[in-house]
């Protein structure tokens, strides 16, 4: 079953005389399930994909449907009805409330969803222990480590059980061995409660953790693996040989 | 090119600046405007009262001017230094780039001199065109007409604005440049990356510190509410430990809103309440000292305010009411001399004048001449007691103890006809029968708990029983306040004219003299109270008798005046002080919205509602209004308490209207403030 549908969608940016074509032509899907890696060089357009699925841009023309609902159409109190139900969300600079412990940084996403507050602390708890972030959650994000971070950022992201997660270079700021511990723990609910996650990332390691990755180039797909019965070690060459064929342009990957 | 620069950083950080433009835009429209006040009450007043009051009222309020002028100049460096603190990260920029420290202050002090020339041009404009509302209030304060309505500028008070501003502007630029010169680059770049910790004070001192606020307060208010005569000399003392009080009750609170916050689990874990109790809780320990001034700011203005216009309408309704008659003159006793043991003394006052020359009778029409009688032995029984002359009931003294109501007495022909002269109700006795008449507010309560028991008067040697359960309401002498502690009026066989005491002329012009009033009350004026004051006890230790003389006119003038100056005196100063609050909340609001913009981004990405964020900060932004606010009002009830006294004196019933009124000042500033901190606050959260 397809959860994510993008079809034939275009992003342009500038006036007339000047367009860029962000996105171009673009359509592919993802199953329920599934954890996909989006690559690409600079400039290829990953970023804009992930912020017009995740309704923090909208599309020049074409249609992203999530699980039936075409999310191009929402605005205003239902946009972001959608986003806080069906959307969870991890970014590059972690974007945790400074003002706020780790606990309450997890529980914001719940309270803002009107769960009951009883309700509250067992989700939270549960997904802290899955995320192994169980000893810092009365801790500030400035007594934290990136990577604690991350994974803080993480819980908040998948406590809601969201139909998706939407992932902005979640290892970006990390070093391997936190990126690592993330991407296994990450990857610890993905497998075991199929949320799906769609991750962007310009890191060869971070995508092998992936079922599928798909690269991007000006826009368009450049090209898709899945990893079928690889395992990680197996799928990485894979993927660098894509980044290789890429080339310089996609110099930045590691 | 620093003029430009200059230009360019103002225009830069105008969400910063607006608020802090607006404030001193406003802070010189209202110093111009009080200012001017002086000026029309002369053009408004010329003829009624001639330019005595008017310089009068322009001499306190130009005093006041210095007062005001220190606190807005305070108000002033404030708020440019809390900006300046703002853009450290900035300045260390031109210094990386290489502008000399000296080039950096210059630029400040450019930036200082053109929001000033701005905000004093911009302010005066504003000034000159409300000061024209203002002579409407004015000429109502002078019971003026309206139709001689002049647009007026005072160029006096132009000067004086731009000189004050001028002297403020200068120190904040003096300031400005000191602190400049001091700054080091390593300082200014990590300003910017503090991290942002959240102080968790000692819960243990923070409840000894609460109880201790609190301790203070009680027994600030206890020495305000209790002690009815000693209140003006605790007065002081009262306000100082309220000033103590208030700010160890906020460091405390300080301390404790984030543990209580948490206590209440369901409630703060639903919806945005957890990030709106830590956006609080993240600056409320930084703002205690400030929140304690506004406090004490919003306190004096409530209860000036408050009292200023009740005593205000209240003396204006009393000379309307309590001056029937336009001239009275009395020939009082001394206290000193019956505190002598002297037996009671009478002198007539029309003989008193004669011996000096004057015929005090010439200008009167219908009058009343009279004397009141004084008794030391009067004794008071319970009903039908009196006849076994056991149970004595002691007599209430007045509330300042200077009288017995009982020893004074006016023989019942007299009162009726004062109060025929008056236009008042008669009182109506049958023989053996008395009444007890008396309009202060303090003595009316206790002697009708004392009459409500019954009680029979020995007067004279005669037994009269009290022909009411209550005291009446009347009074002999005219004035704006009510003064009448209490007398007993008799059946006119009663009194032993041995015993006669002062003595009252009372009366109304007749014709001629109120075809040319204005020479009539001249002199009266003159030559009256030219006599008067030989025997006014200031001027003479040894004279046995008091004379005074009064007429309408000098009392409702004395009233027009005195209300005028309380009223303007309150209002200006309270408009500061509401001014000077509302700005300090604004800016440091505004500013913490500037700091929170990426908070609510966040909040944004993860799919909070725009409502529910506008609705976050709207609590942020009442929190810090209101706290100070309630704590204010608290205080007011006790502070208005303070000055009671003084308004049972005029009649209390105006206490409620001028809250209303006062409530209204400050909604519409103090208010405004509010409003304009969480439009401005949202605007620059919501971004682009």
């Amino acid at each position: 079953m397809n959860l994510l549908e993008v079809q034939h969608i275009e992003k342009y940016y500038g006036k007339r005389g000047s367009i860029t074509k962000a996105l171009n032509d673009l359509s592919f899907s993802v199953n329920a399930g599934e954890f996909v890696a989006i690559m690409g060089p600079s400039g290829s357009g990953k970023t804009t994909l992930l912020n017009c699925i995740s309704t923090i841009d909208t599309v020049t023309s074409g249609t992203i449907a999530l699980d039936g609902t075409d999310v191009t159409a929402l605005k205003g109190r239902r946009l972001s009805d959608f986003r806080r139900k069906n959307l969870g969300f991890i970014f590059q600079d972690f974007n945790l409330l400074d003002t706020m412990t780790a606990y309450e940084n997890i529980a914001l996403a719940l309270s803002i969803q009107r769960v009951s507050p009883n309700r509250i602390d067992g989700a939270v708890r549960k997904v802290a222990s899955q995320l192994g972030i169980t000893e810092v959650l009365d801790n500030y994000p400035y007594q934290m480590s990136g990577g604690q971070k991350q994974r803080v950022a993480s819980a908040r992201a998948v406590v809601t059980n969201p139909k998706i997660v939407l992932a902005d270079e979640p290892t970006g700021a990390l070093d391997s061995k936190n990126a690592r511990m993330l991407l296994d723990r990450l990857g610890h609910p993905n497998r075991k409660h199929h949320a799906t996650i769609l991750m962007v990332t310009h890191d060869s390691f971070s995508a092998s953790y992936a079922s599928r990755v798909i690269f991007l180039k000006d826009g368009a797909i450049f090209h898709e693996l899945t990893r079928g019965a690889d395992n990680r070690k197996q799928f990485f060459p894979k993927i660098m040989r894509v980044v290789t064929m890429l080339g310089g342009e996609l110099s930045d990957a590691r | 090119m620093l003029v430009r620069l200059s230009l360019k950083n103002i225009q830069h950080g105008l969400r910063d600046f607006a608020i802090y433009f607006f404030t001193l835009t406003v802070a010189v429209a209202i110093f111009y405007v009080f200012n001017a006040v002086g000026g029309q009450t002369a053009a408004i007043n010329m003829s009624q009262m001639g330019t005595e009051a008017s310089s009068l009222l322009s001499q306190t309020l130009a005093t006041i001017s210095v007062f005001v002028a220190v606190v807005l100049g305070l108000l002033i460096v404030y708020a440019s230094r809390f900006l300046m603190k703002r853009r450290h990260r900035e300045f260390a920029l031109y210094m990386m780039l290489g502008m000399s420290q000296r080039r950096i202050s210059a630029m400040l002090v450019s930036e200082t001199f053109l929001t000033g020339l701005a905000s004093l041009g911009v302010g005066l404009v504003v000034g000159v065109g409300l000061s024209q509302l203002m002579s409407a209030l004015v000429a109502s304060m002078f019971e003026a007409d309206m139709s001689a309505f002049q647009f007026t500028v005072s160029s006096a008070s132009i000067v004086r604005t731009i000189v004050s501003f001028a002297i403020m502007y200068l120190v904040v630029m003096l300031l400005n440049t000191r602190a400049v010169t001091r700054m080091k680059l390593i300082d200014l770049m990590s300003s910017g990356k503090k991290t942002e910790q959240v102080k968790v004070k000692n819960p243990i001192l923070c409840t000894v510190v609460f109880l201790i606020a609190a301790a203070i307060l009680a027994f600030a208010y206890h020495l305000v509410i209790s002690d009815f005569d000693d209140t003006f000399s605790n007065m002081g003392i009262a306000t100082l430990m309220g000033c103590i009080g208030t700010l160890l009750l906020f460091w405390s609170v300080a301390g404790f809103f984030l543990k209580i916050a948490l206590s209440m689990r369901e409630h703060y874990l639903t919806g945005l309440n957890a990030f709106t109790v830590r956006q609080i809780a993240s600056k409320i320990n930084t703002v205690v000292f400030s929140m304690s001034v506004i406090c004490i700011m919003l306190f004096f203005t409530i209860t000036m305010m408050s009292s200023a216009f009740a005593l205000r309408n209240g003396m204006m309704e009393n000379v309307r009411t309590r001056c029937p008659a336009d001239f009275e003159t009395s020939s009082a006793q001394m206290l000193s001399s019956i505190a002598e043991g002297k037996g009671p003394a009478h002198d007539d006052v029309v003989e008193h004048y004669a011996r000096y020359g004057y015929d005090v009778m010439a200008p009167l029409g219908e009058y009343v001449h009279f004397h009141s009688y004084y008794d030391q032995d009067v004794t008071l029984y319970k009903a039908g007691e009196s006849a076994t002359e056991s149970e004595m009931v002691p007599a209430p003294t007045s509330p300042r103890a200077m009288t017995n109501p009982f020893s004074t007495i006016v023989r019942l022909s007299d009162y009726n006809q004062l109060m025929d002269l008056y236009g008042r109700d008669r009182l109506e006795l049958s023989d053996g029968e008395y009444a007890v008449v008396c309009d202060l507010e303090a003595s009316q309560r206790e002697l009708d708990v004392l009459l409500a028991g019954g009680v029979d008067a020995k007067v004279f040697g005669q037994v009269l029983k009290s022909r009411y359960d209550k005291s009446q309401d009347g009074f002999i002498k005219n004035g704006p306040m009510r003064q009448n502690e209490g007398f007993v009026v008799v059946p006119d066989g009663v009194v032993d004219e041995s015993c006669a005491a002062t003595d009252y002329l009372i009366g109304n012009y007749n014709e001629e003299a109120m075809a040319h009033l204005d020479e009539t009350e001249k002199m009266v004026q003159e030559q009256l109270l030219a006599v008067d004051r030989v025997s006014d006890p200031v001027n003479a230790d040894d004279s046995e008798f008091w004379v005074k003389s009064m007429t309408k006119a000098s009392a409702v003038n004395s009233a027009i005046v005195s209300g005028a100056m309380m009223t303007f005196v309150c209002l200006y100063l309270g408009v500061v002080f509401l001014v000077a609050s509302g700005a300090i909340l604004a800016l440091r609001t505004l500013s913490d919205s500037v700091d929170s913009v990426a908070r609510y981004d966040t909040l944004r990405k993860i799919g909070v509602d725009e409502g529910d964020i506008s609705r976050s900060l709207f609590k942020q932004t009442g929190f810090f209004f209101l706290l100070p606010l309630l704590v204010a009002c608290f205080h007011s009830i006790f502070g208005i308490k303070m000055m009671l006294p003084v308004l049972g004196a005029i009649g209390i019933q105006h206490v409620w209207g001028s809250i209303a009124i006062t409530c209204v000042v400050i909604l519409a500033i103090y208010g405004g403030y509010f409003l304009m901190s969480f439009i401005g606050g949202k605007r620059i959260i919501h971004g682009k």
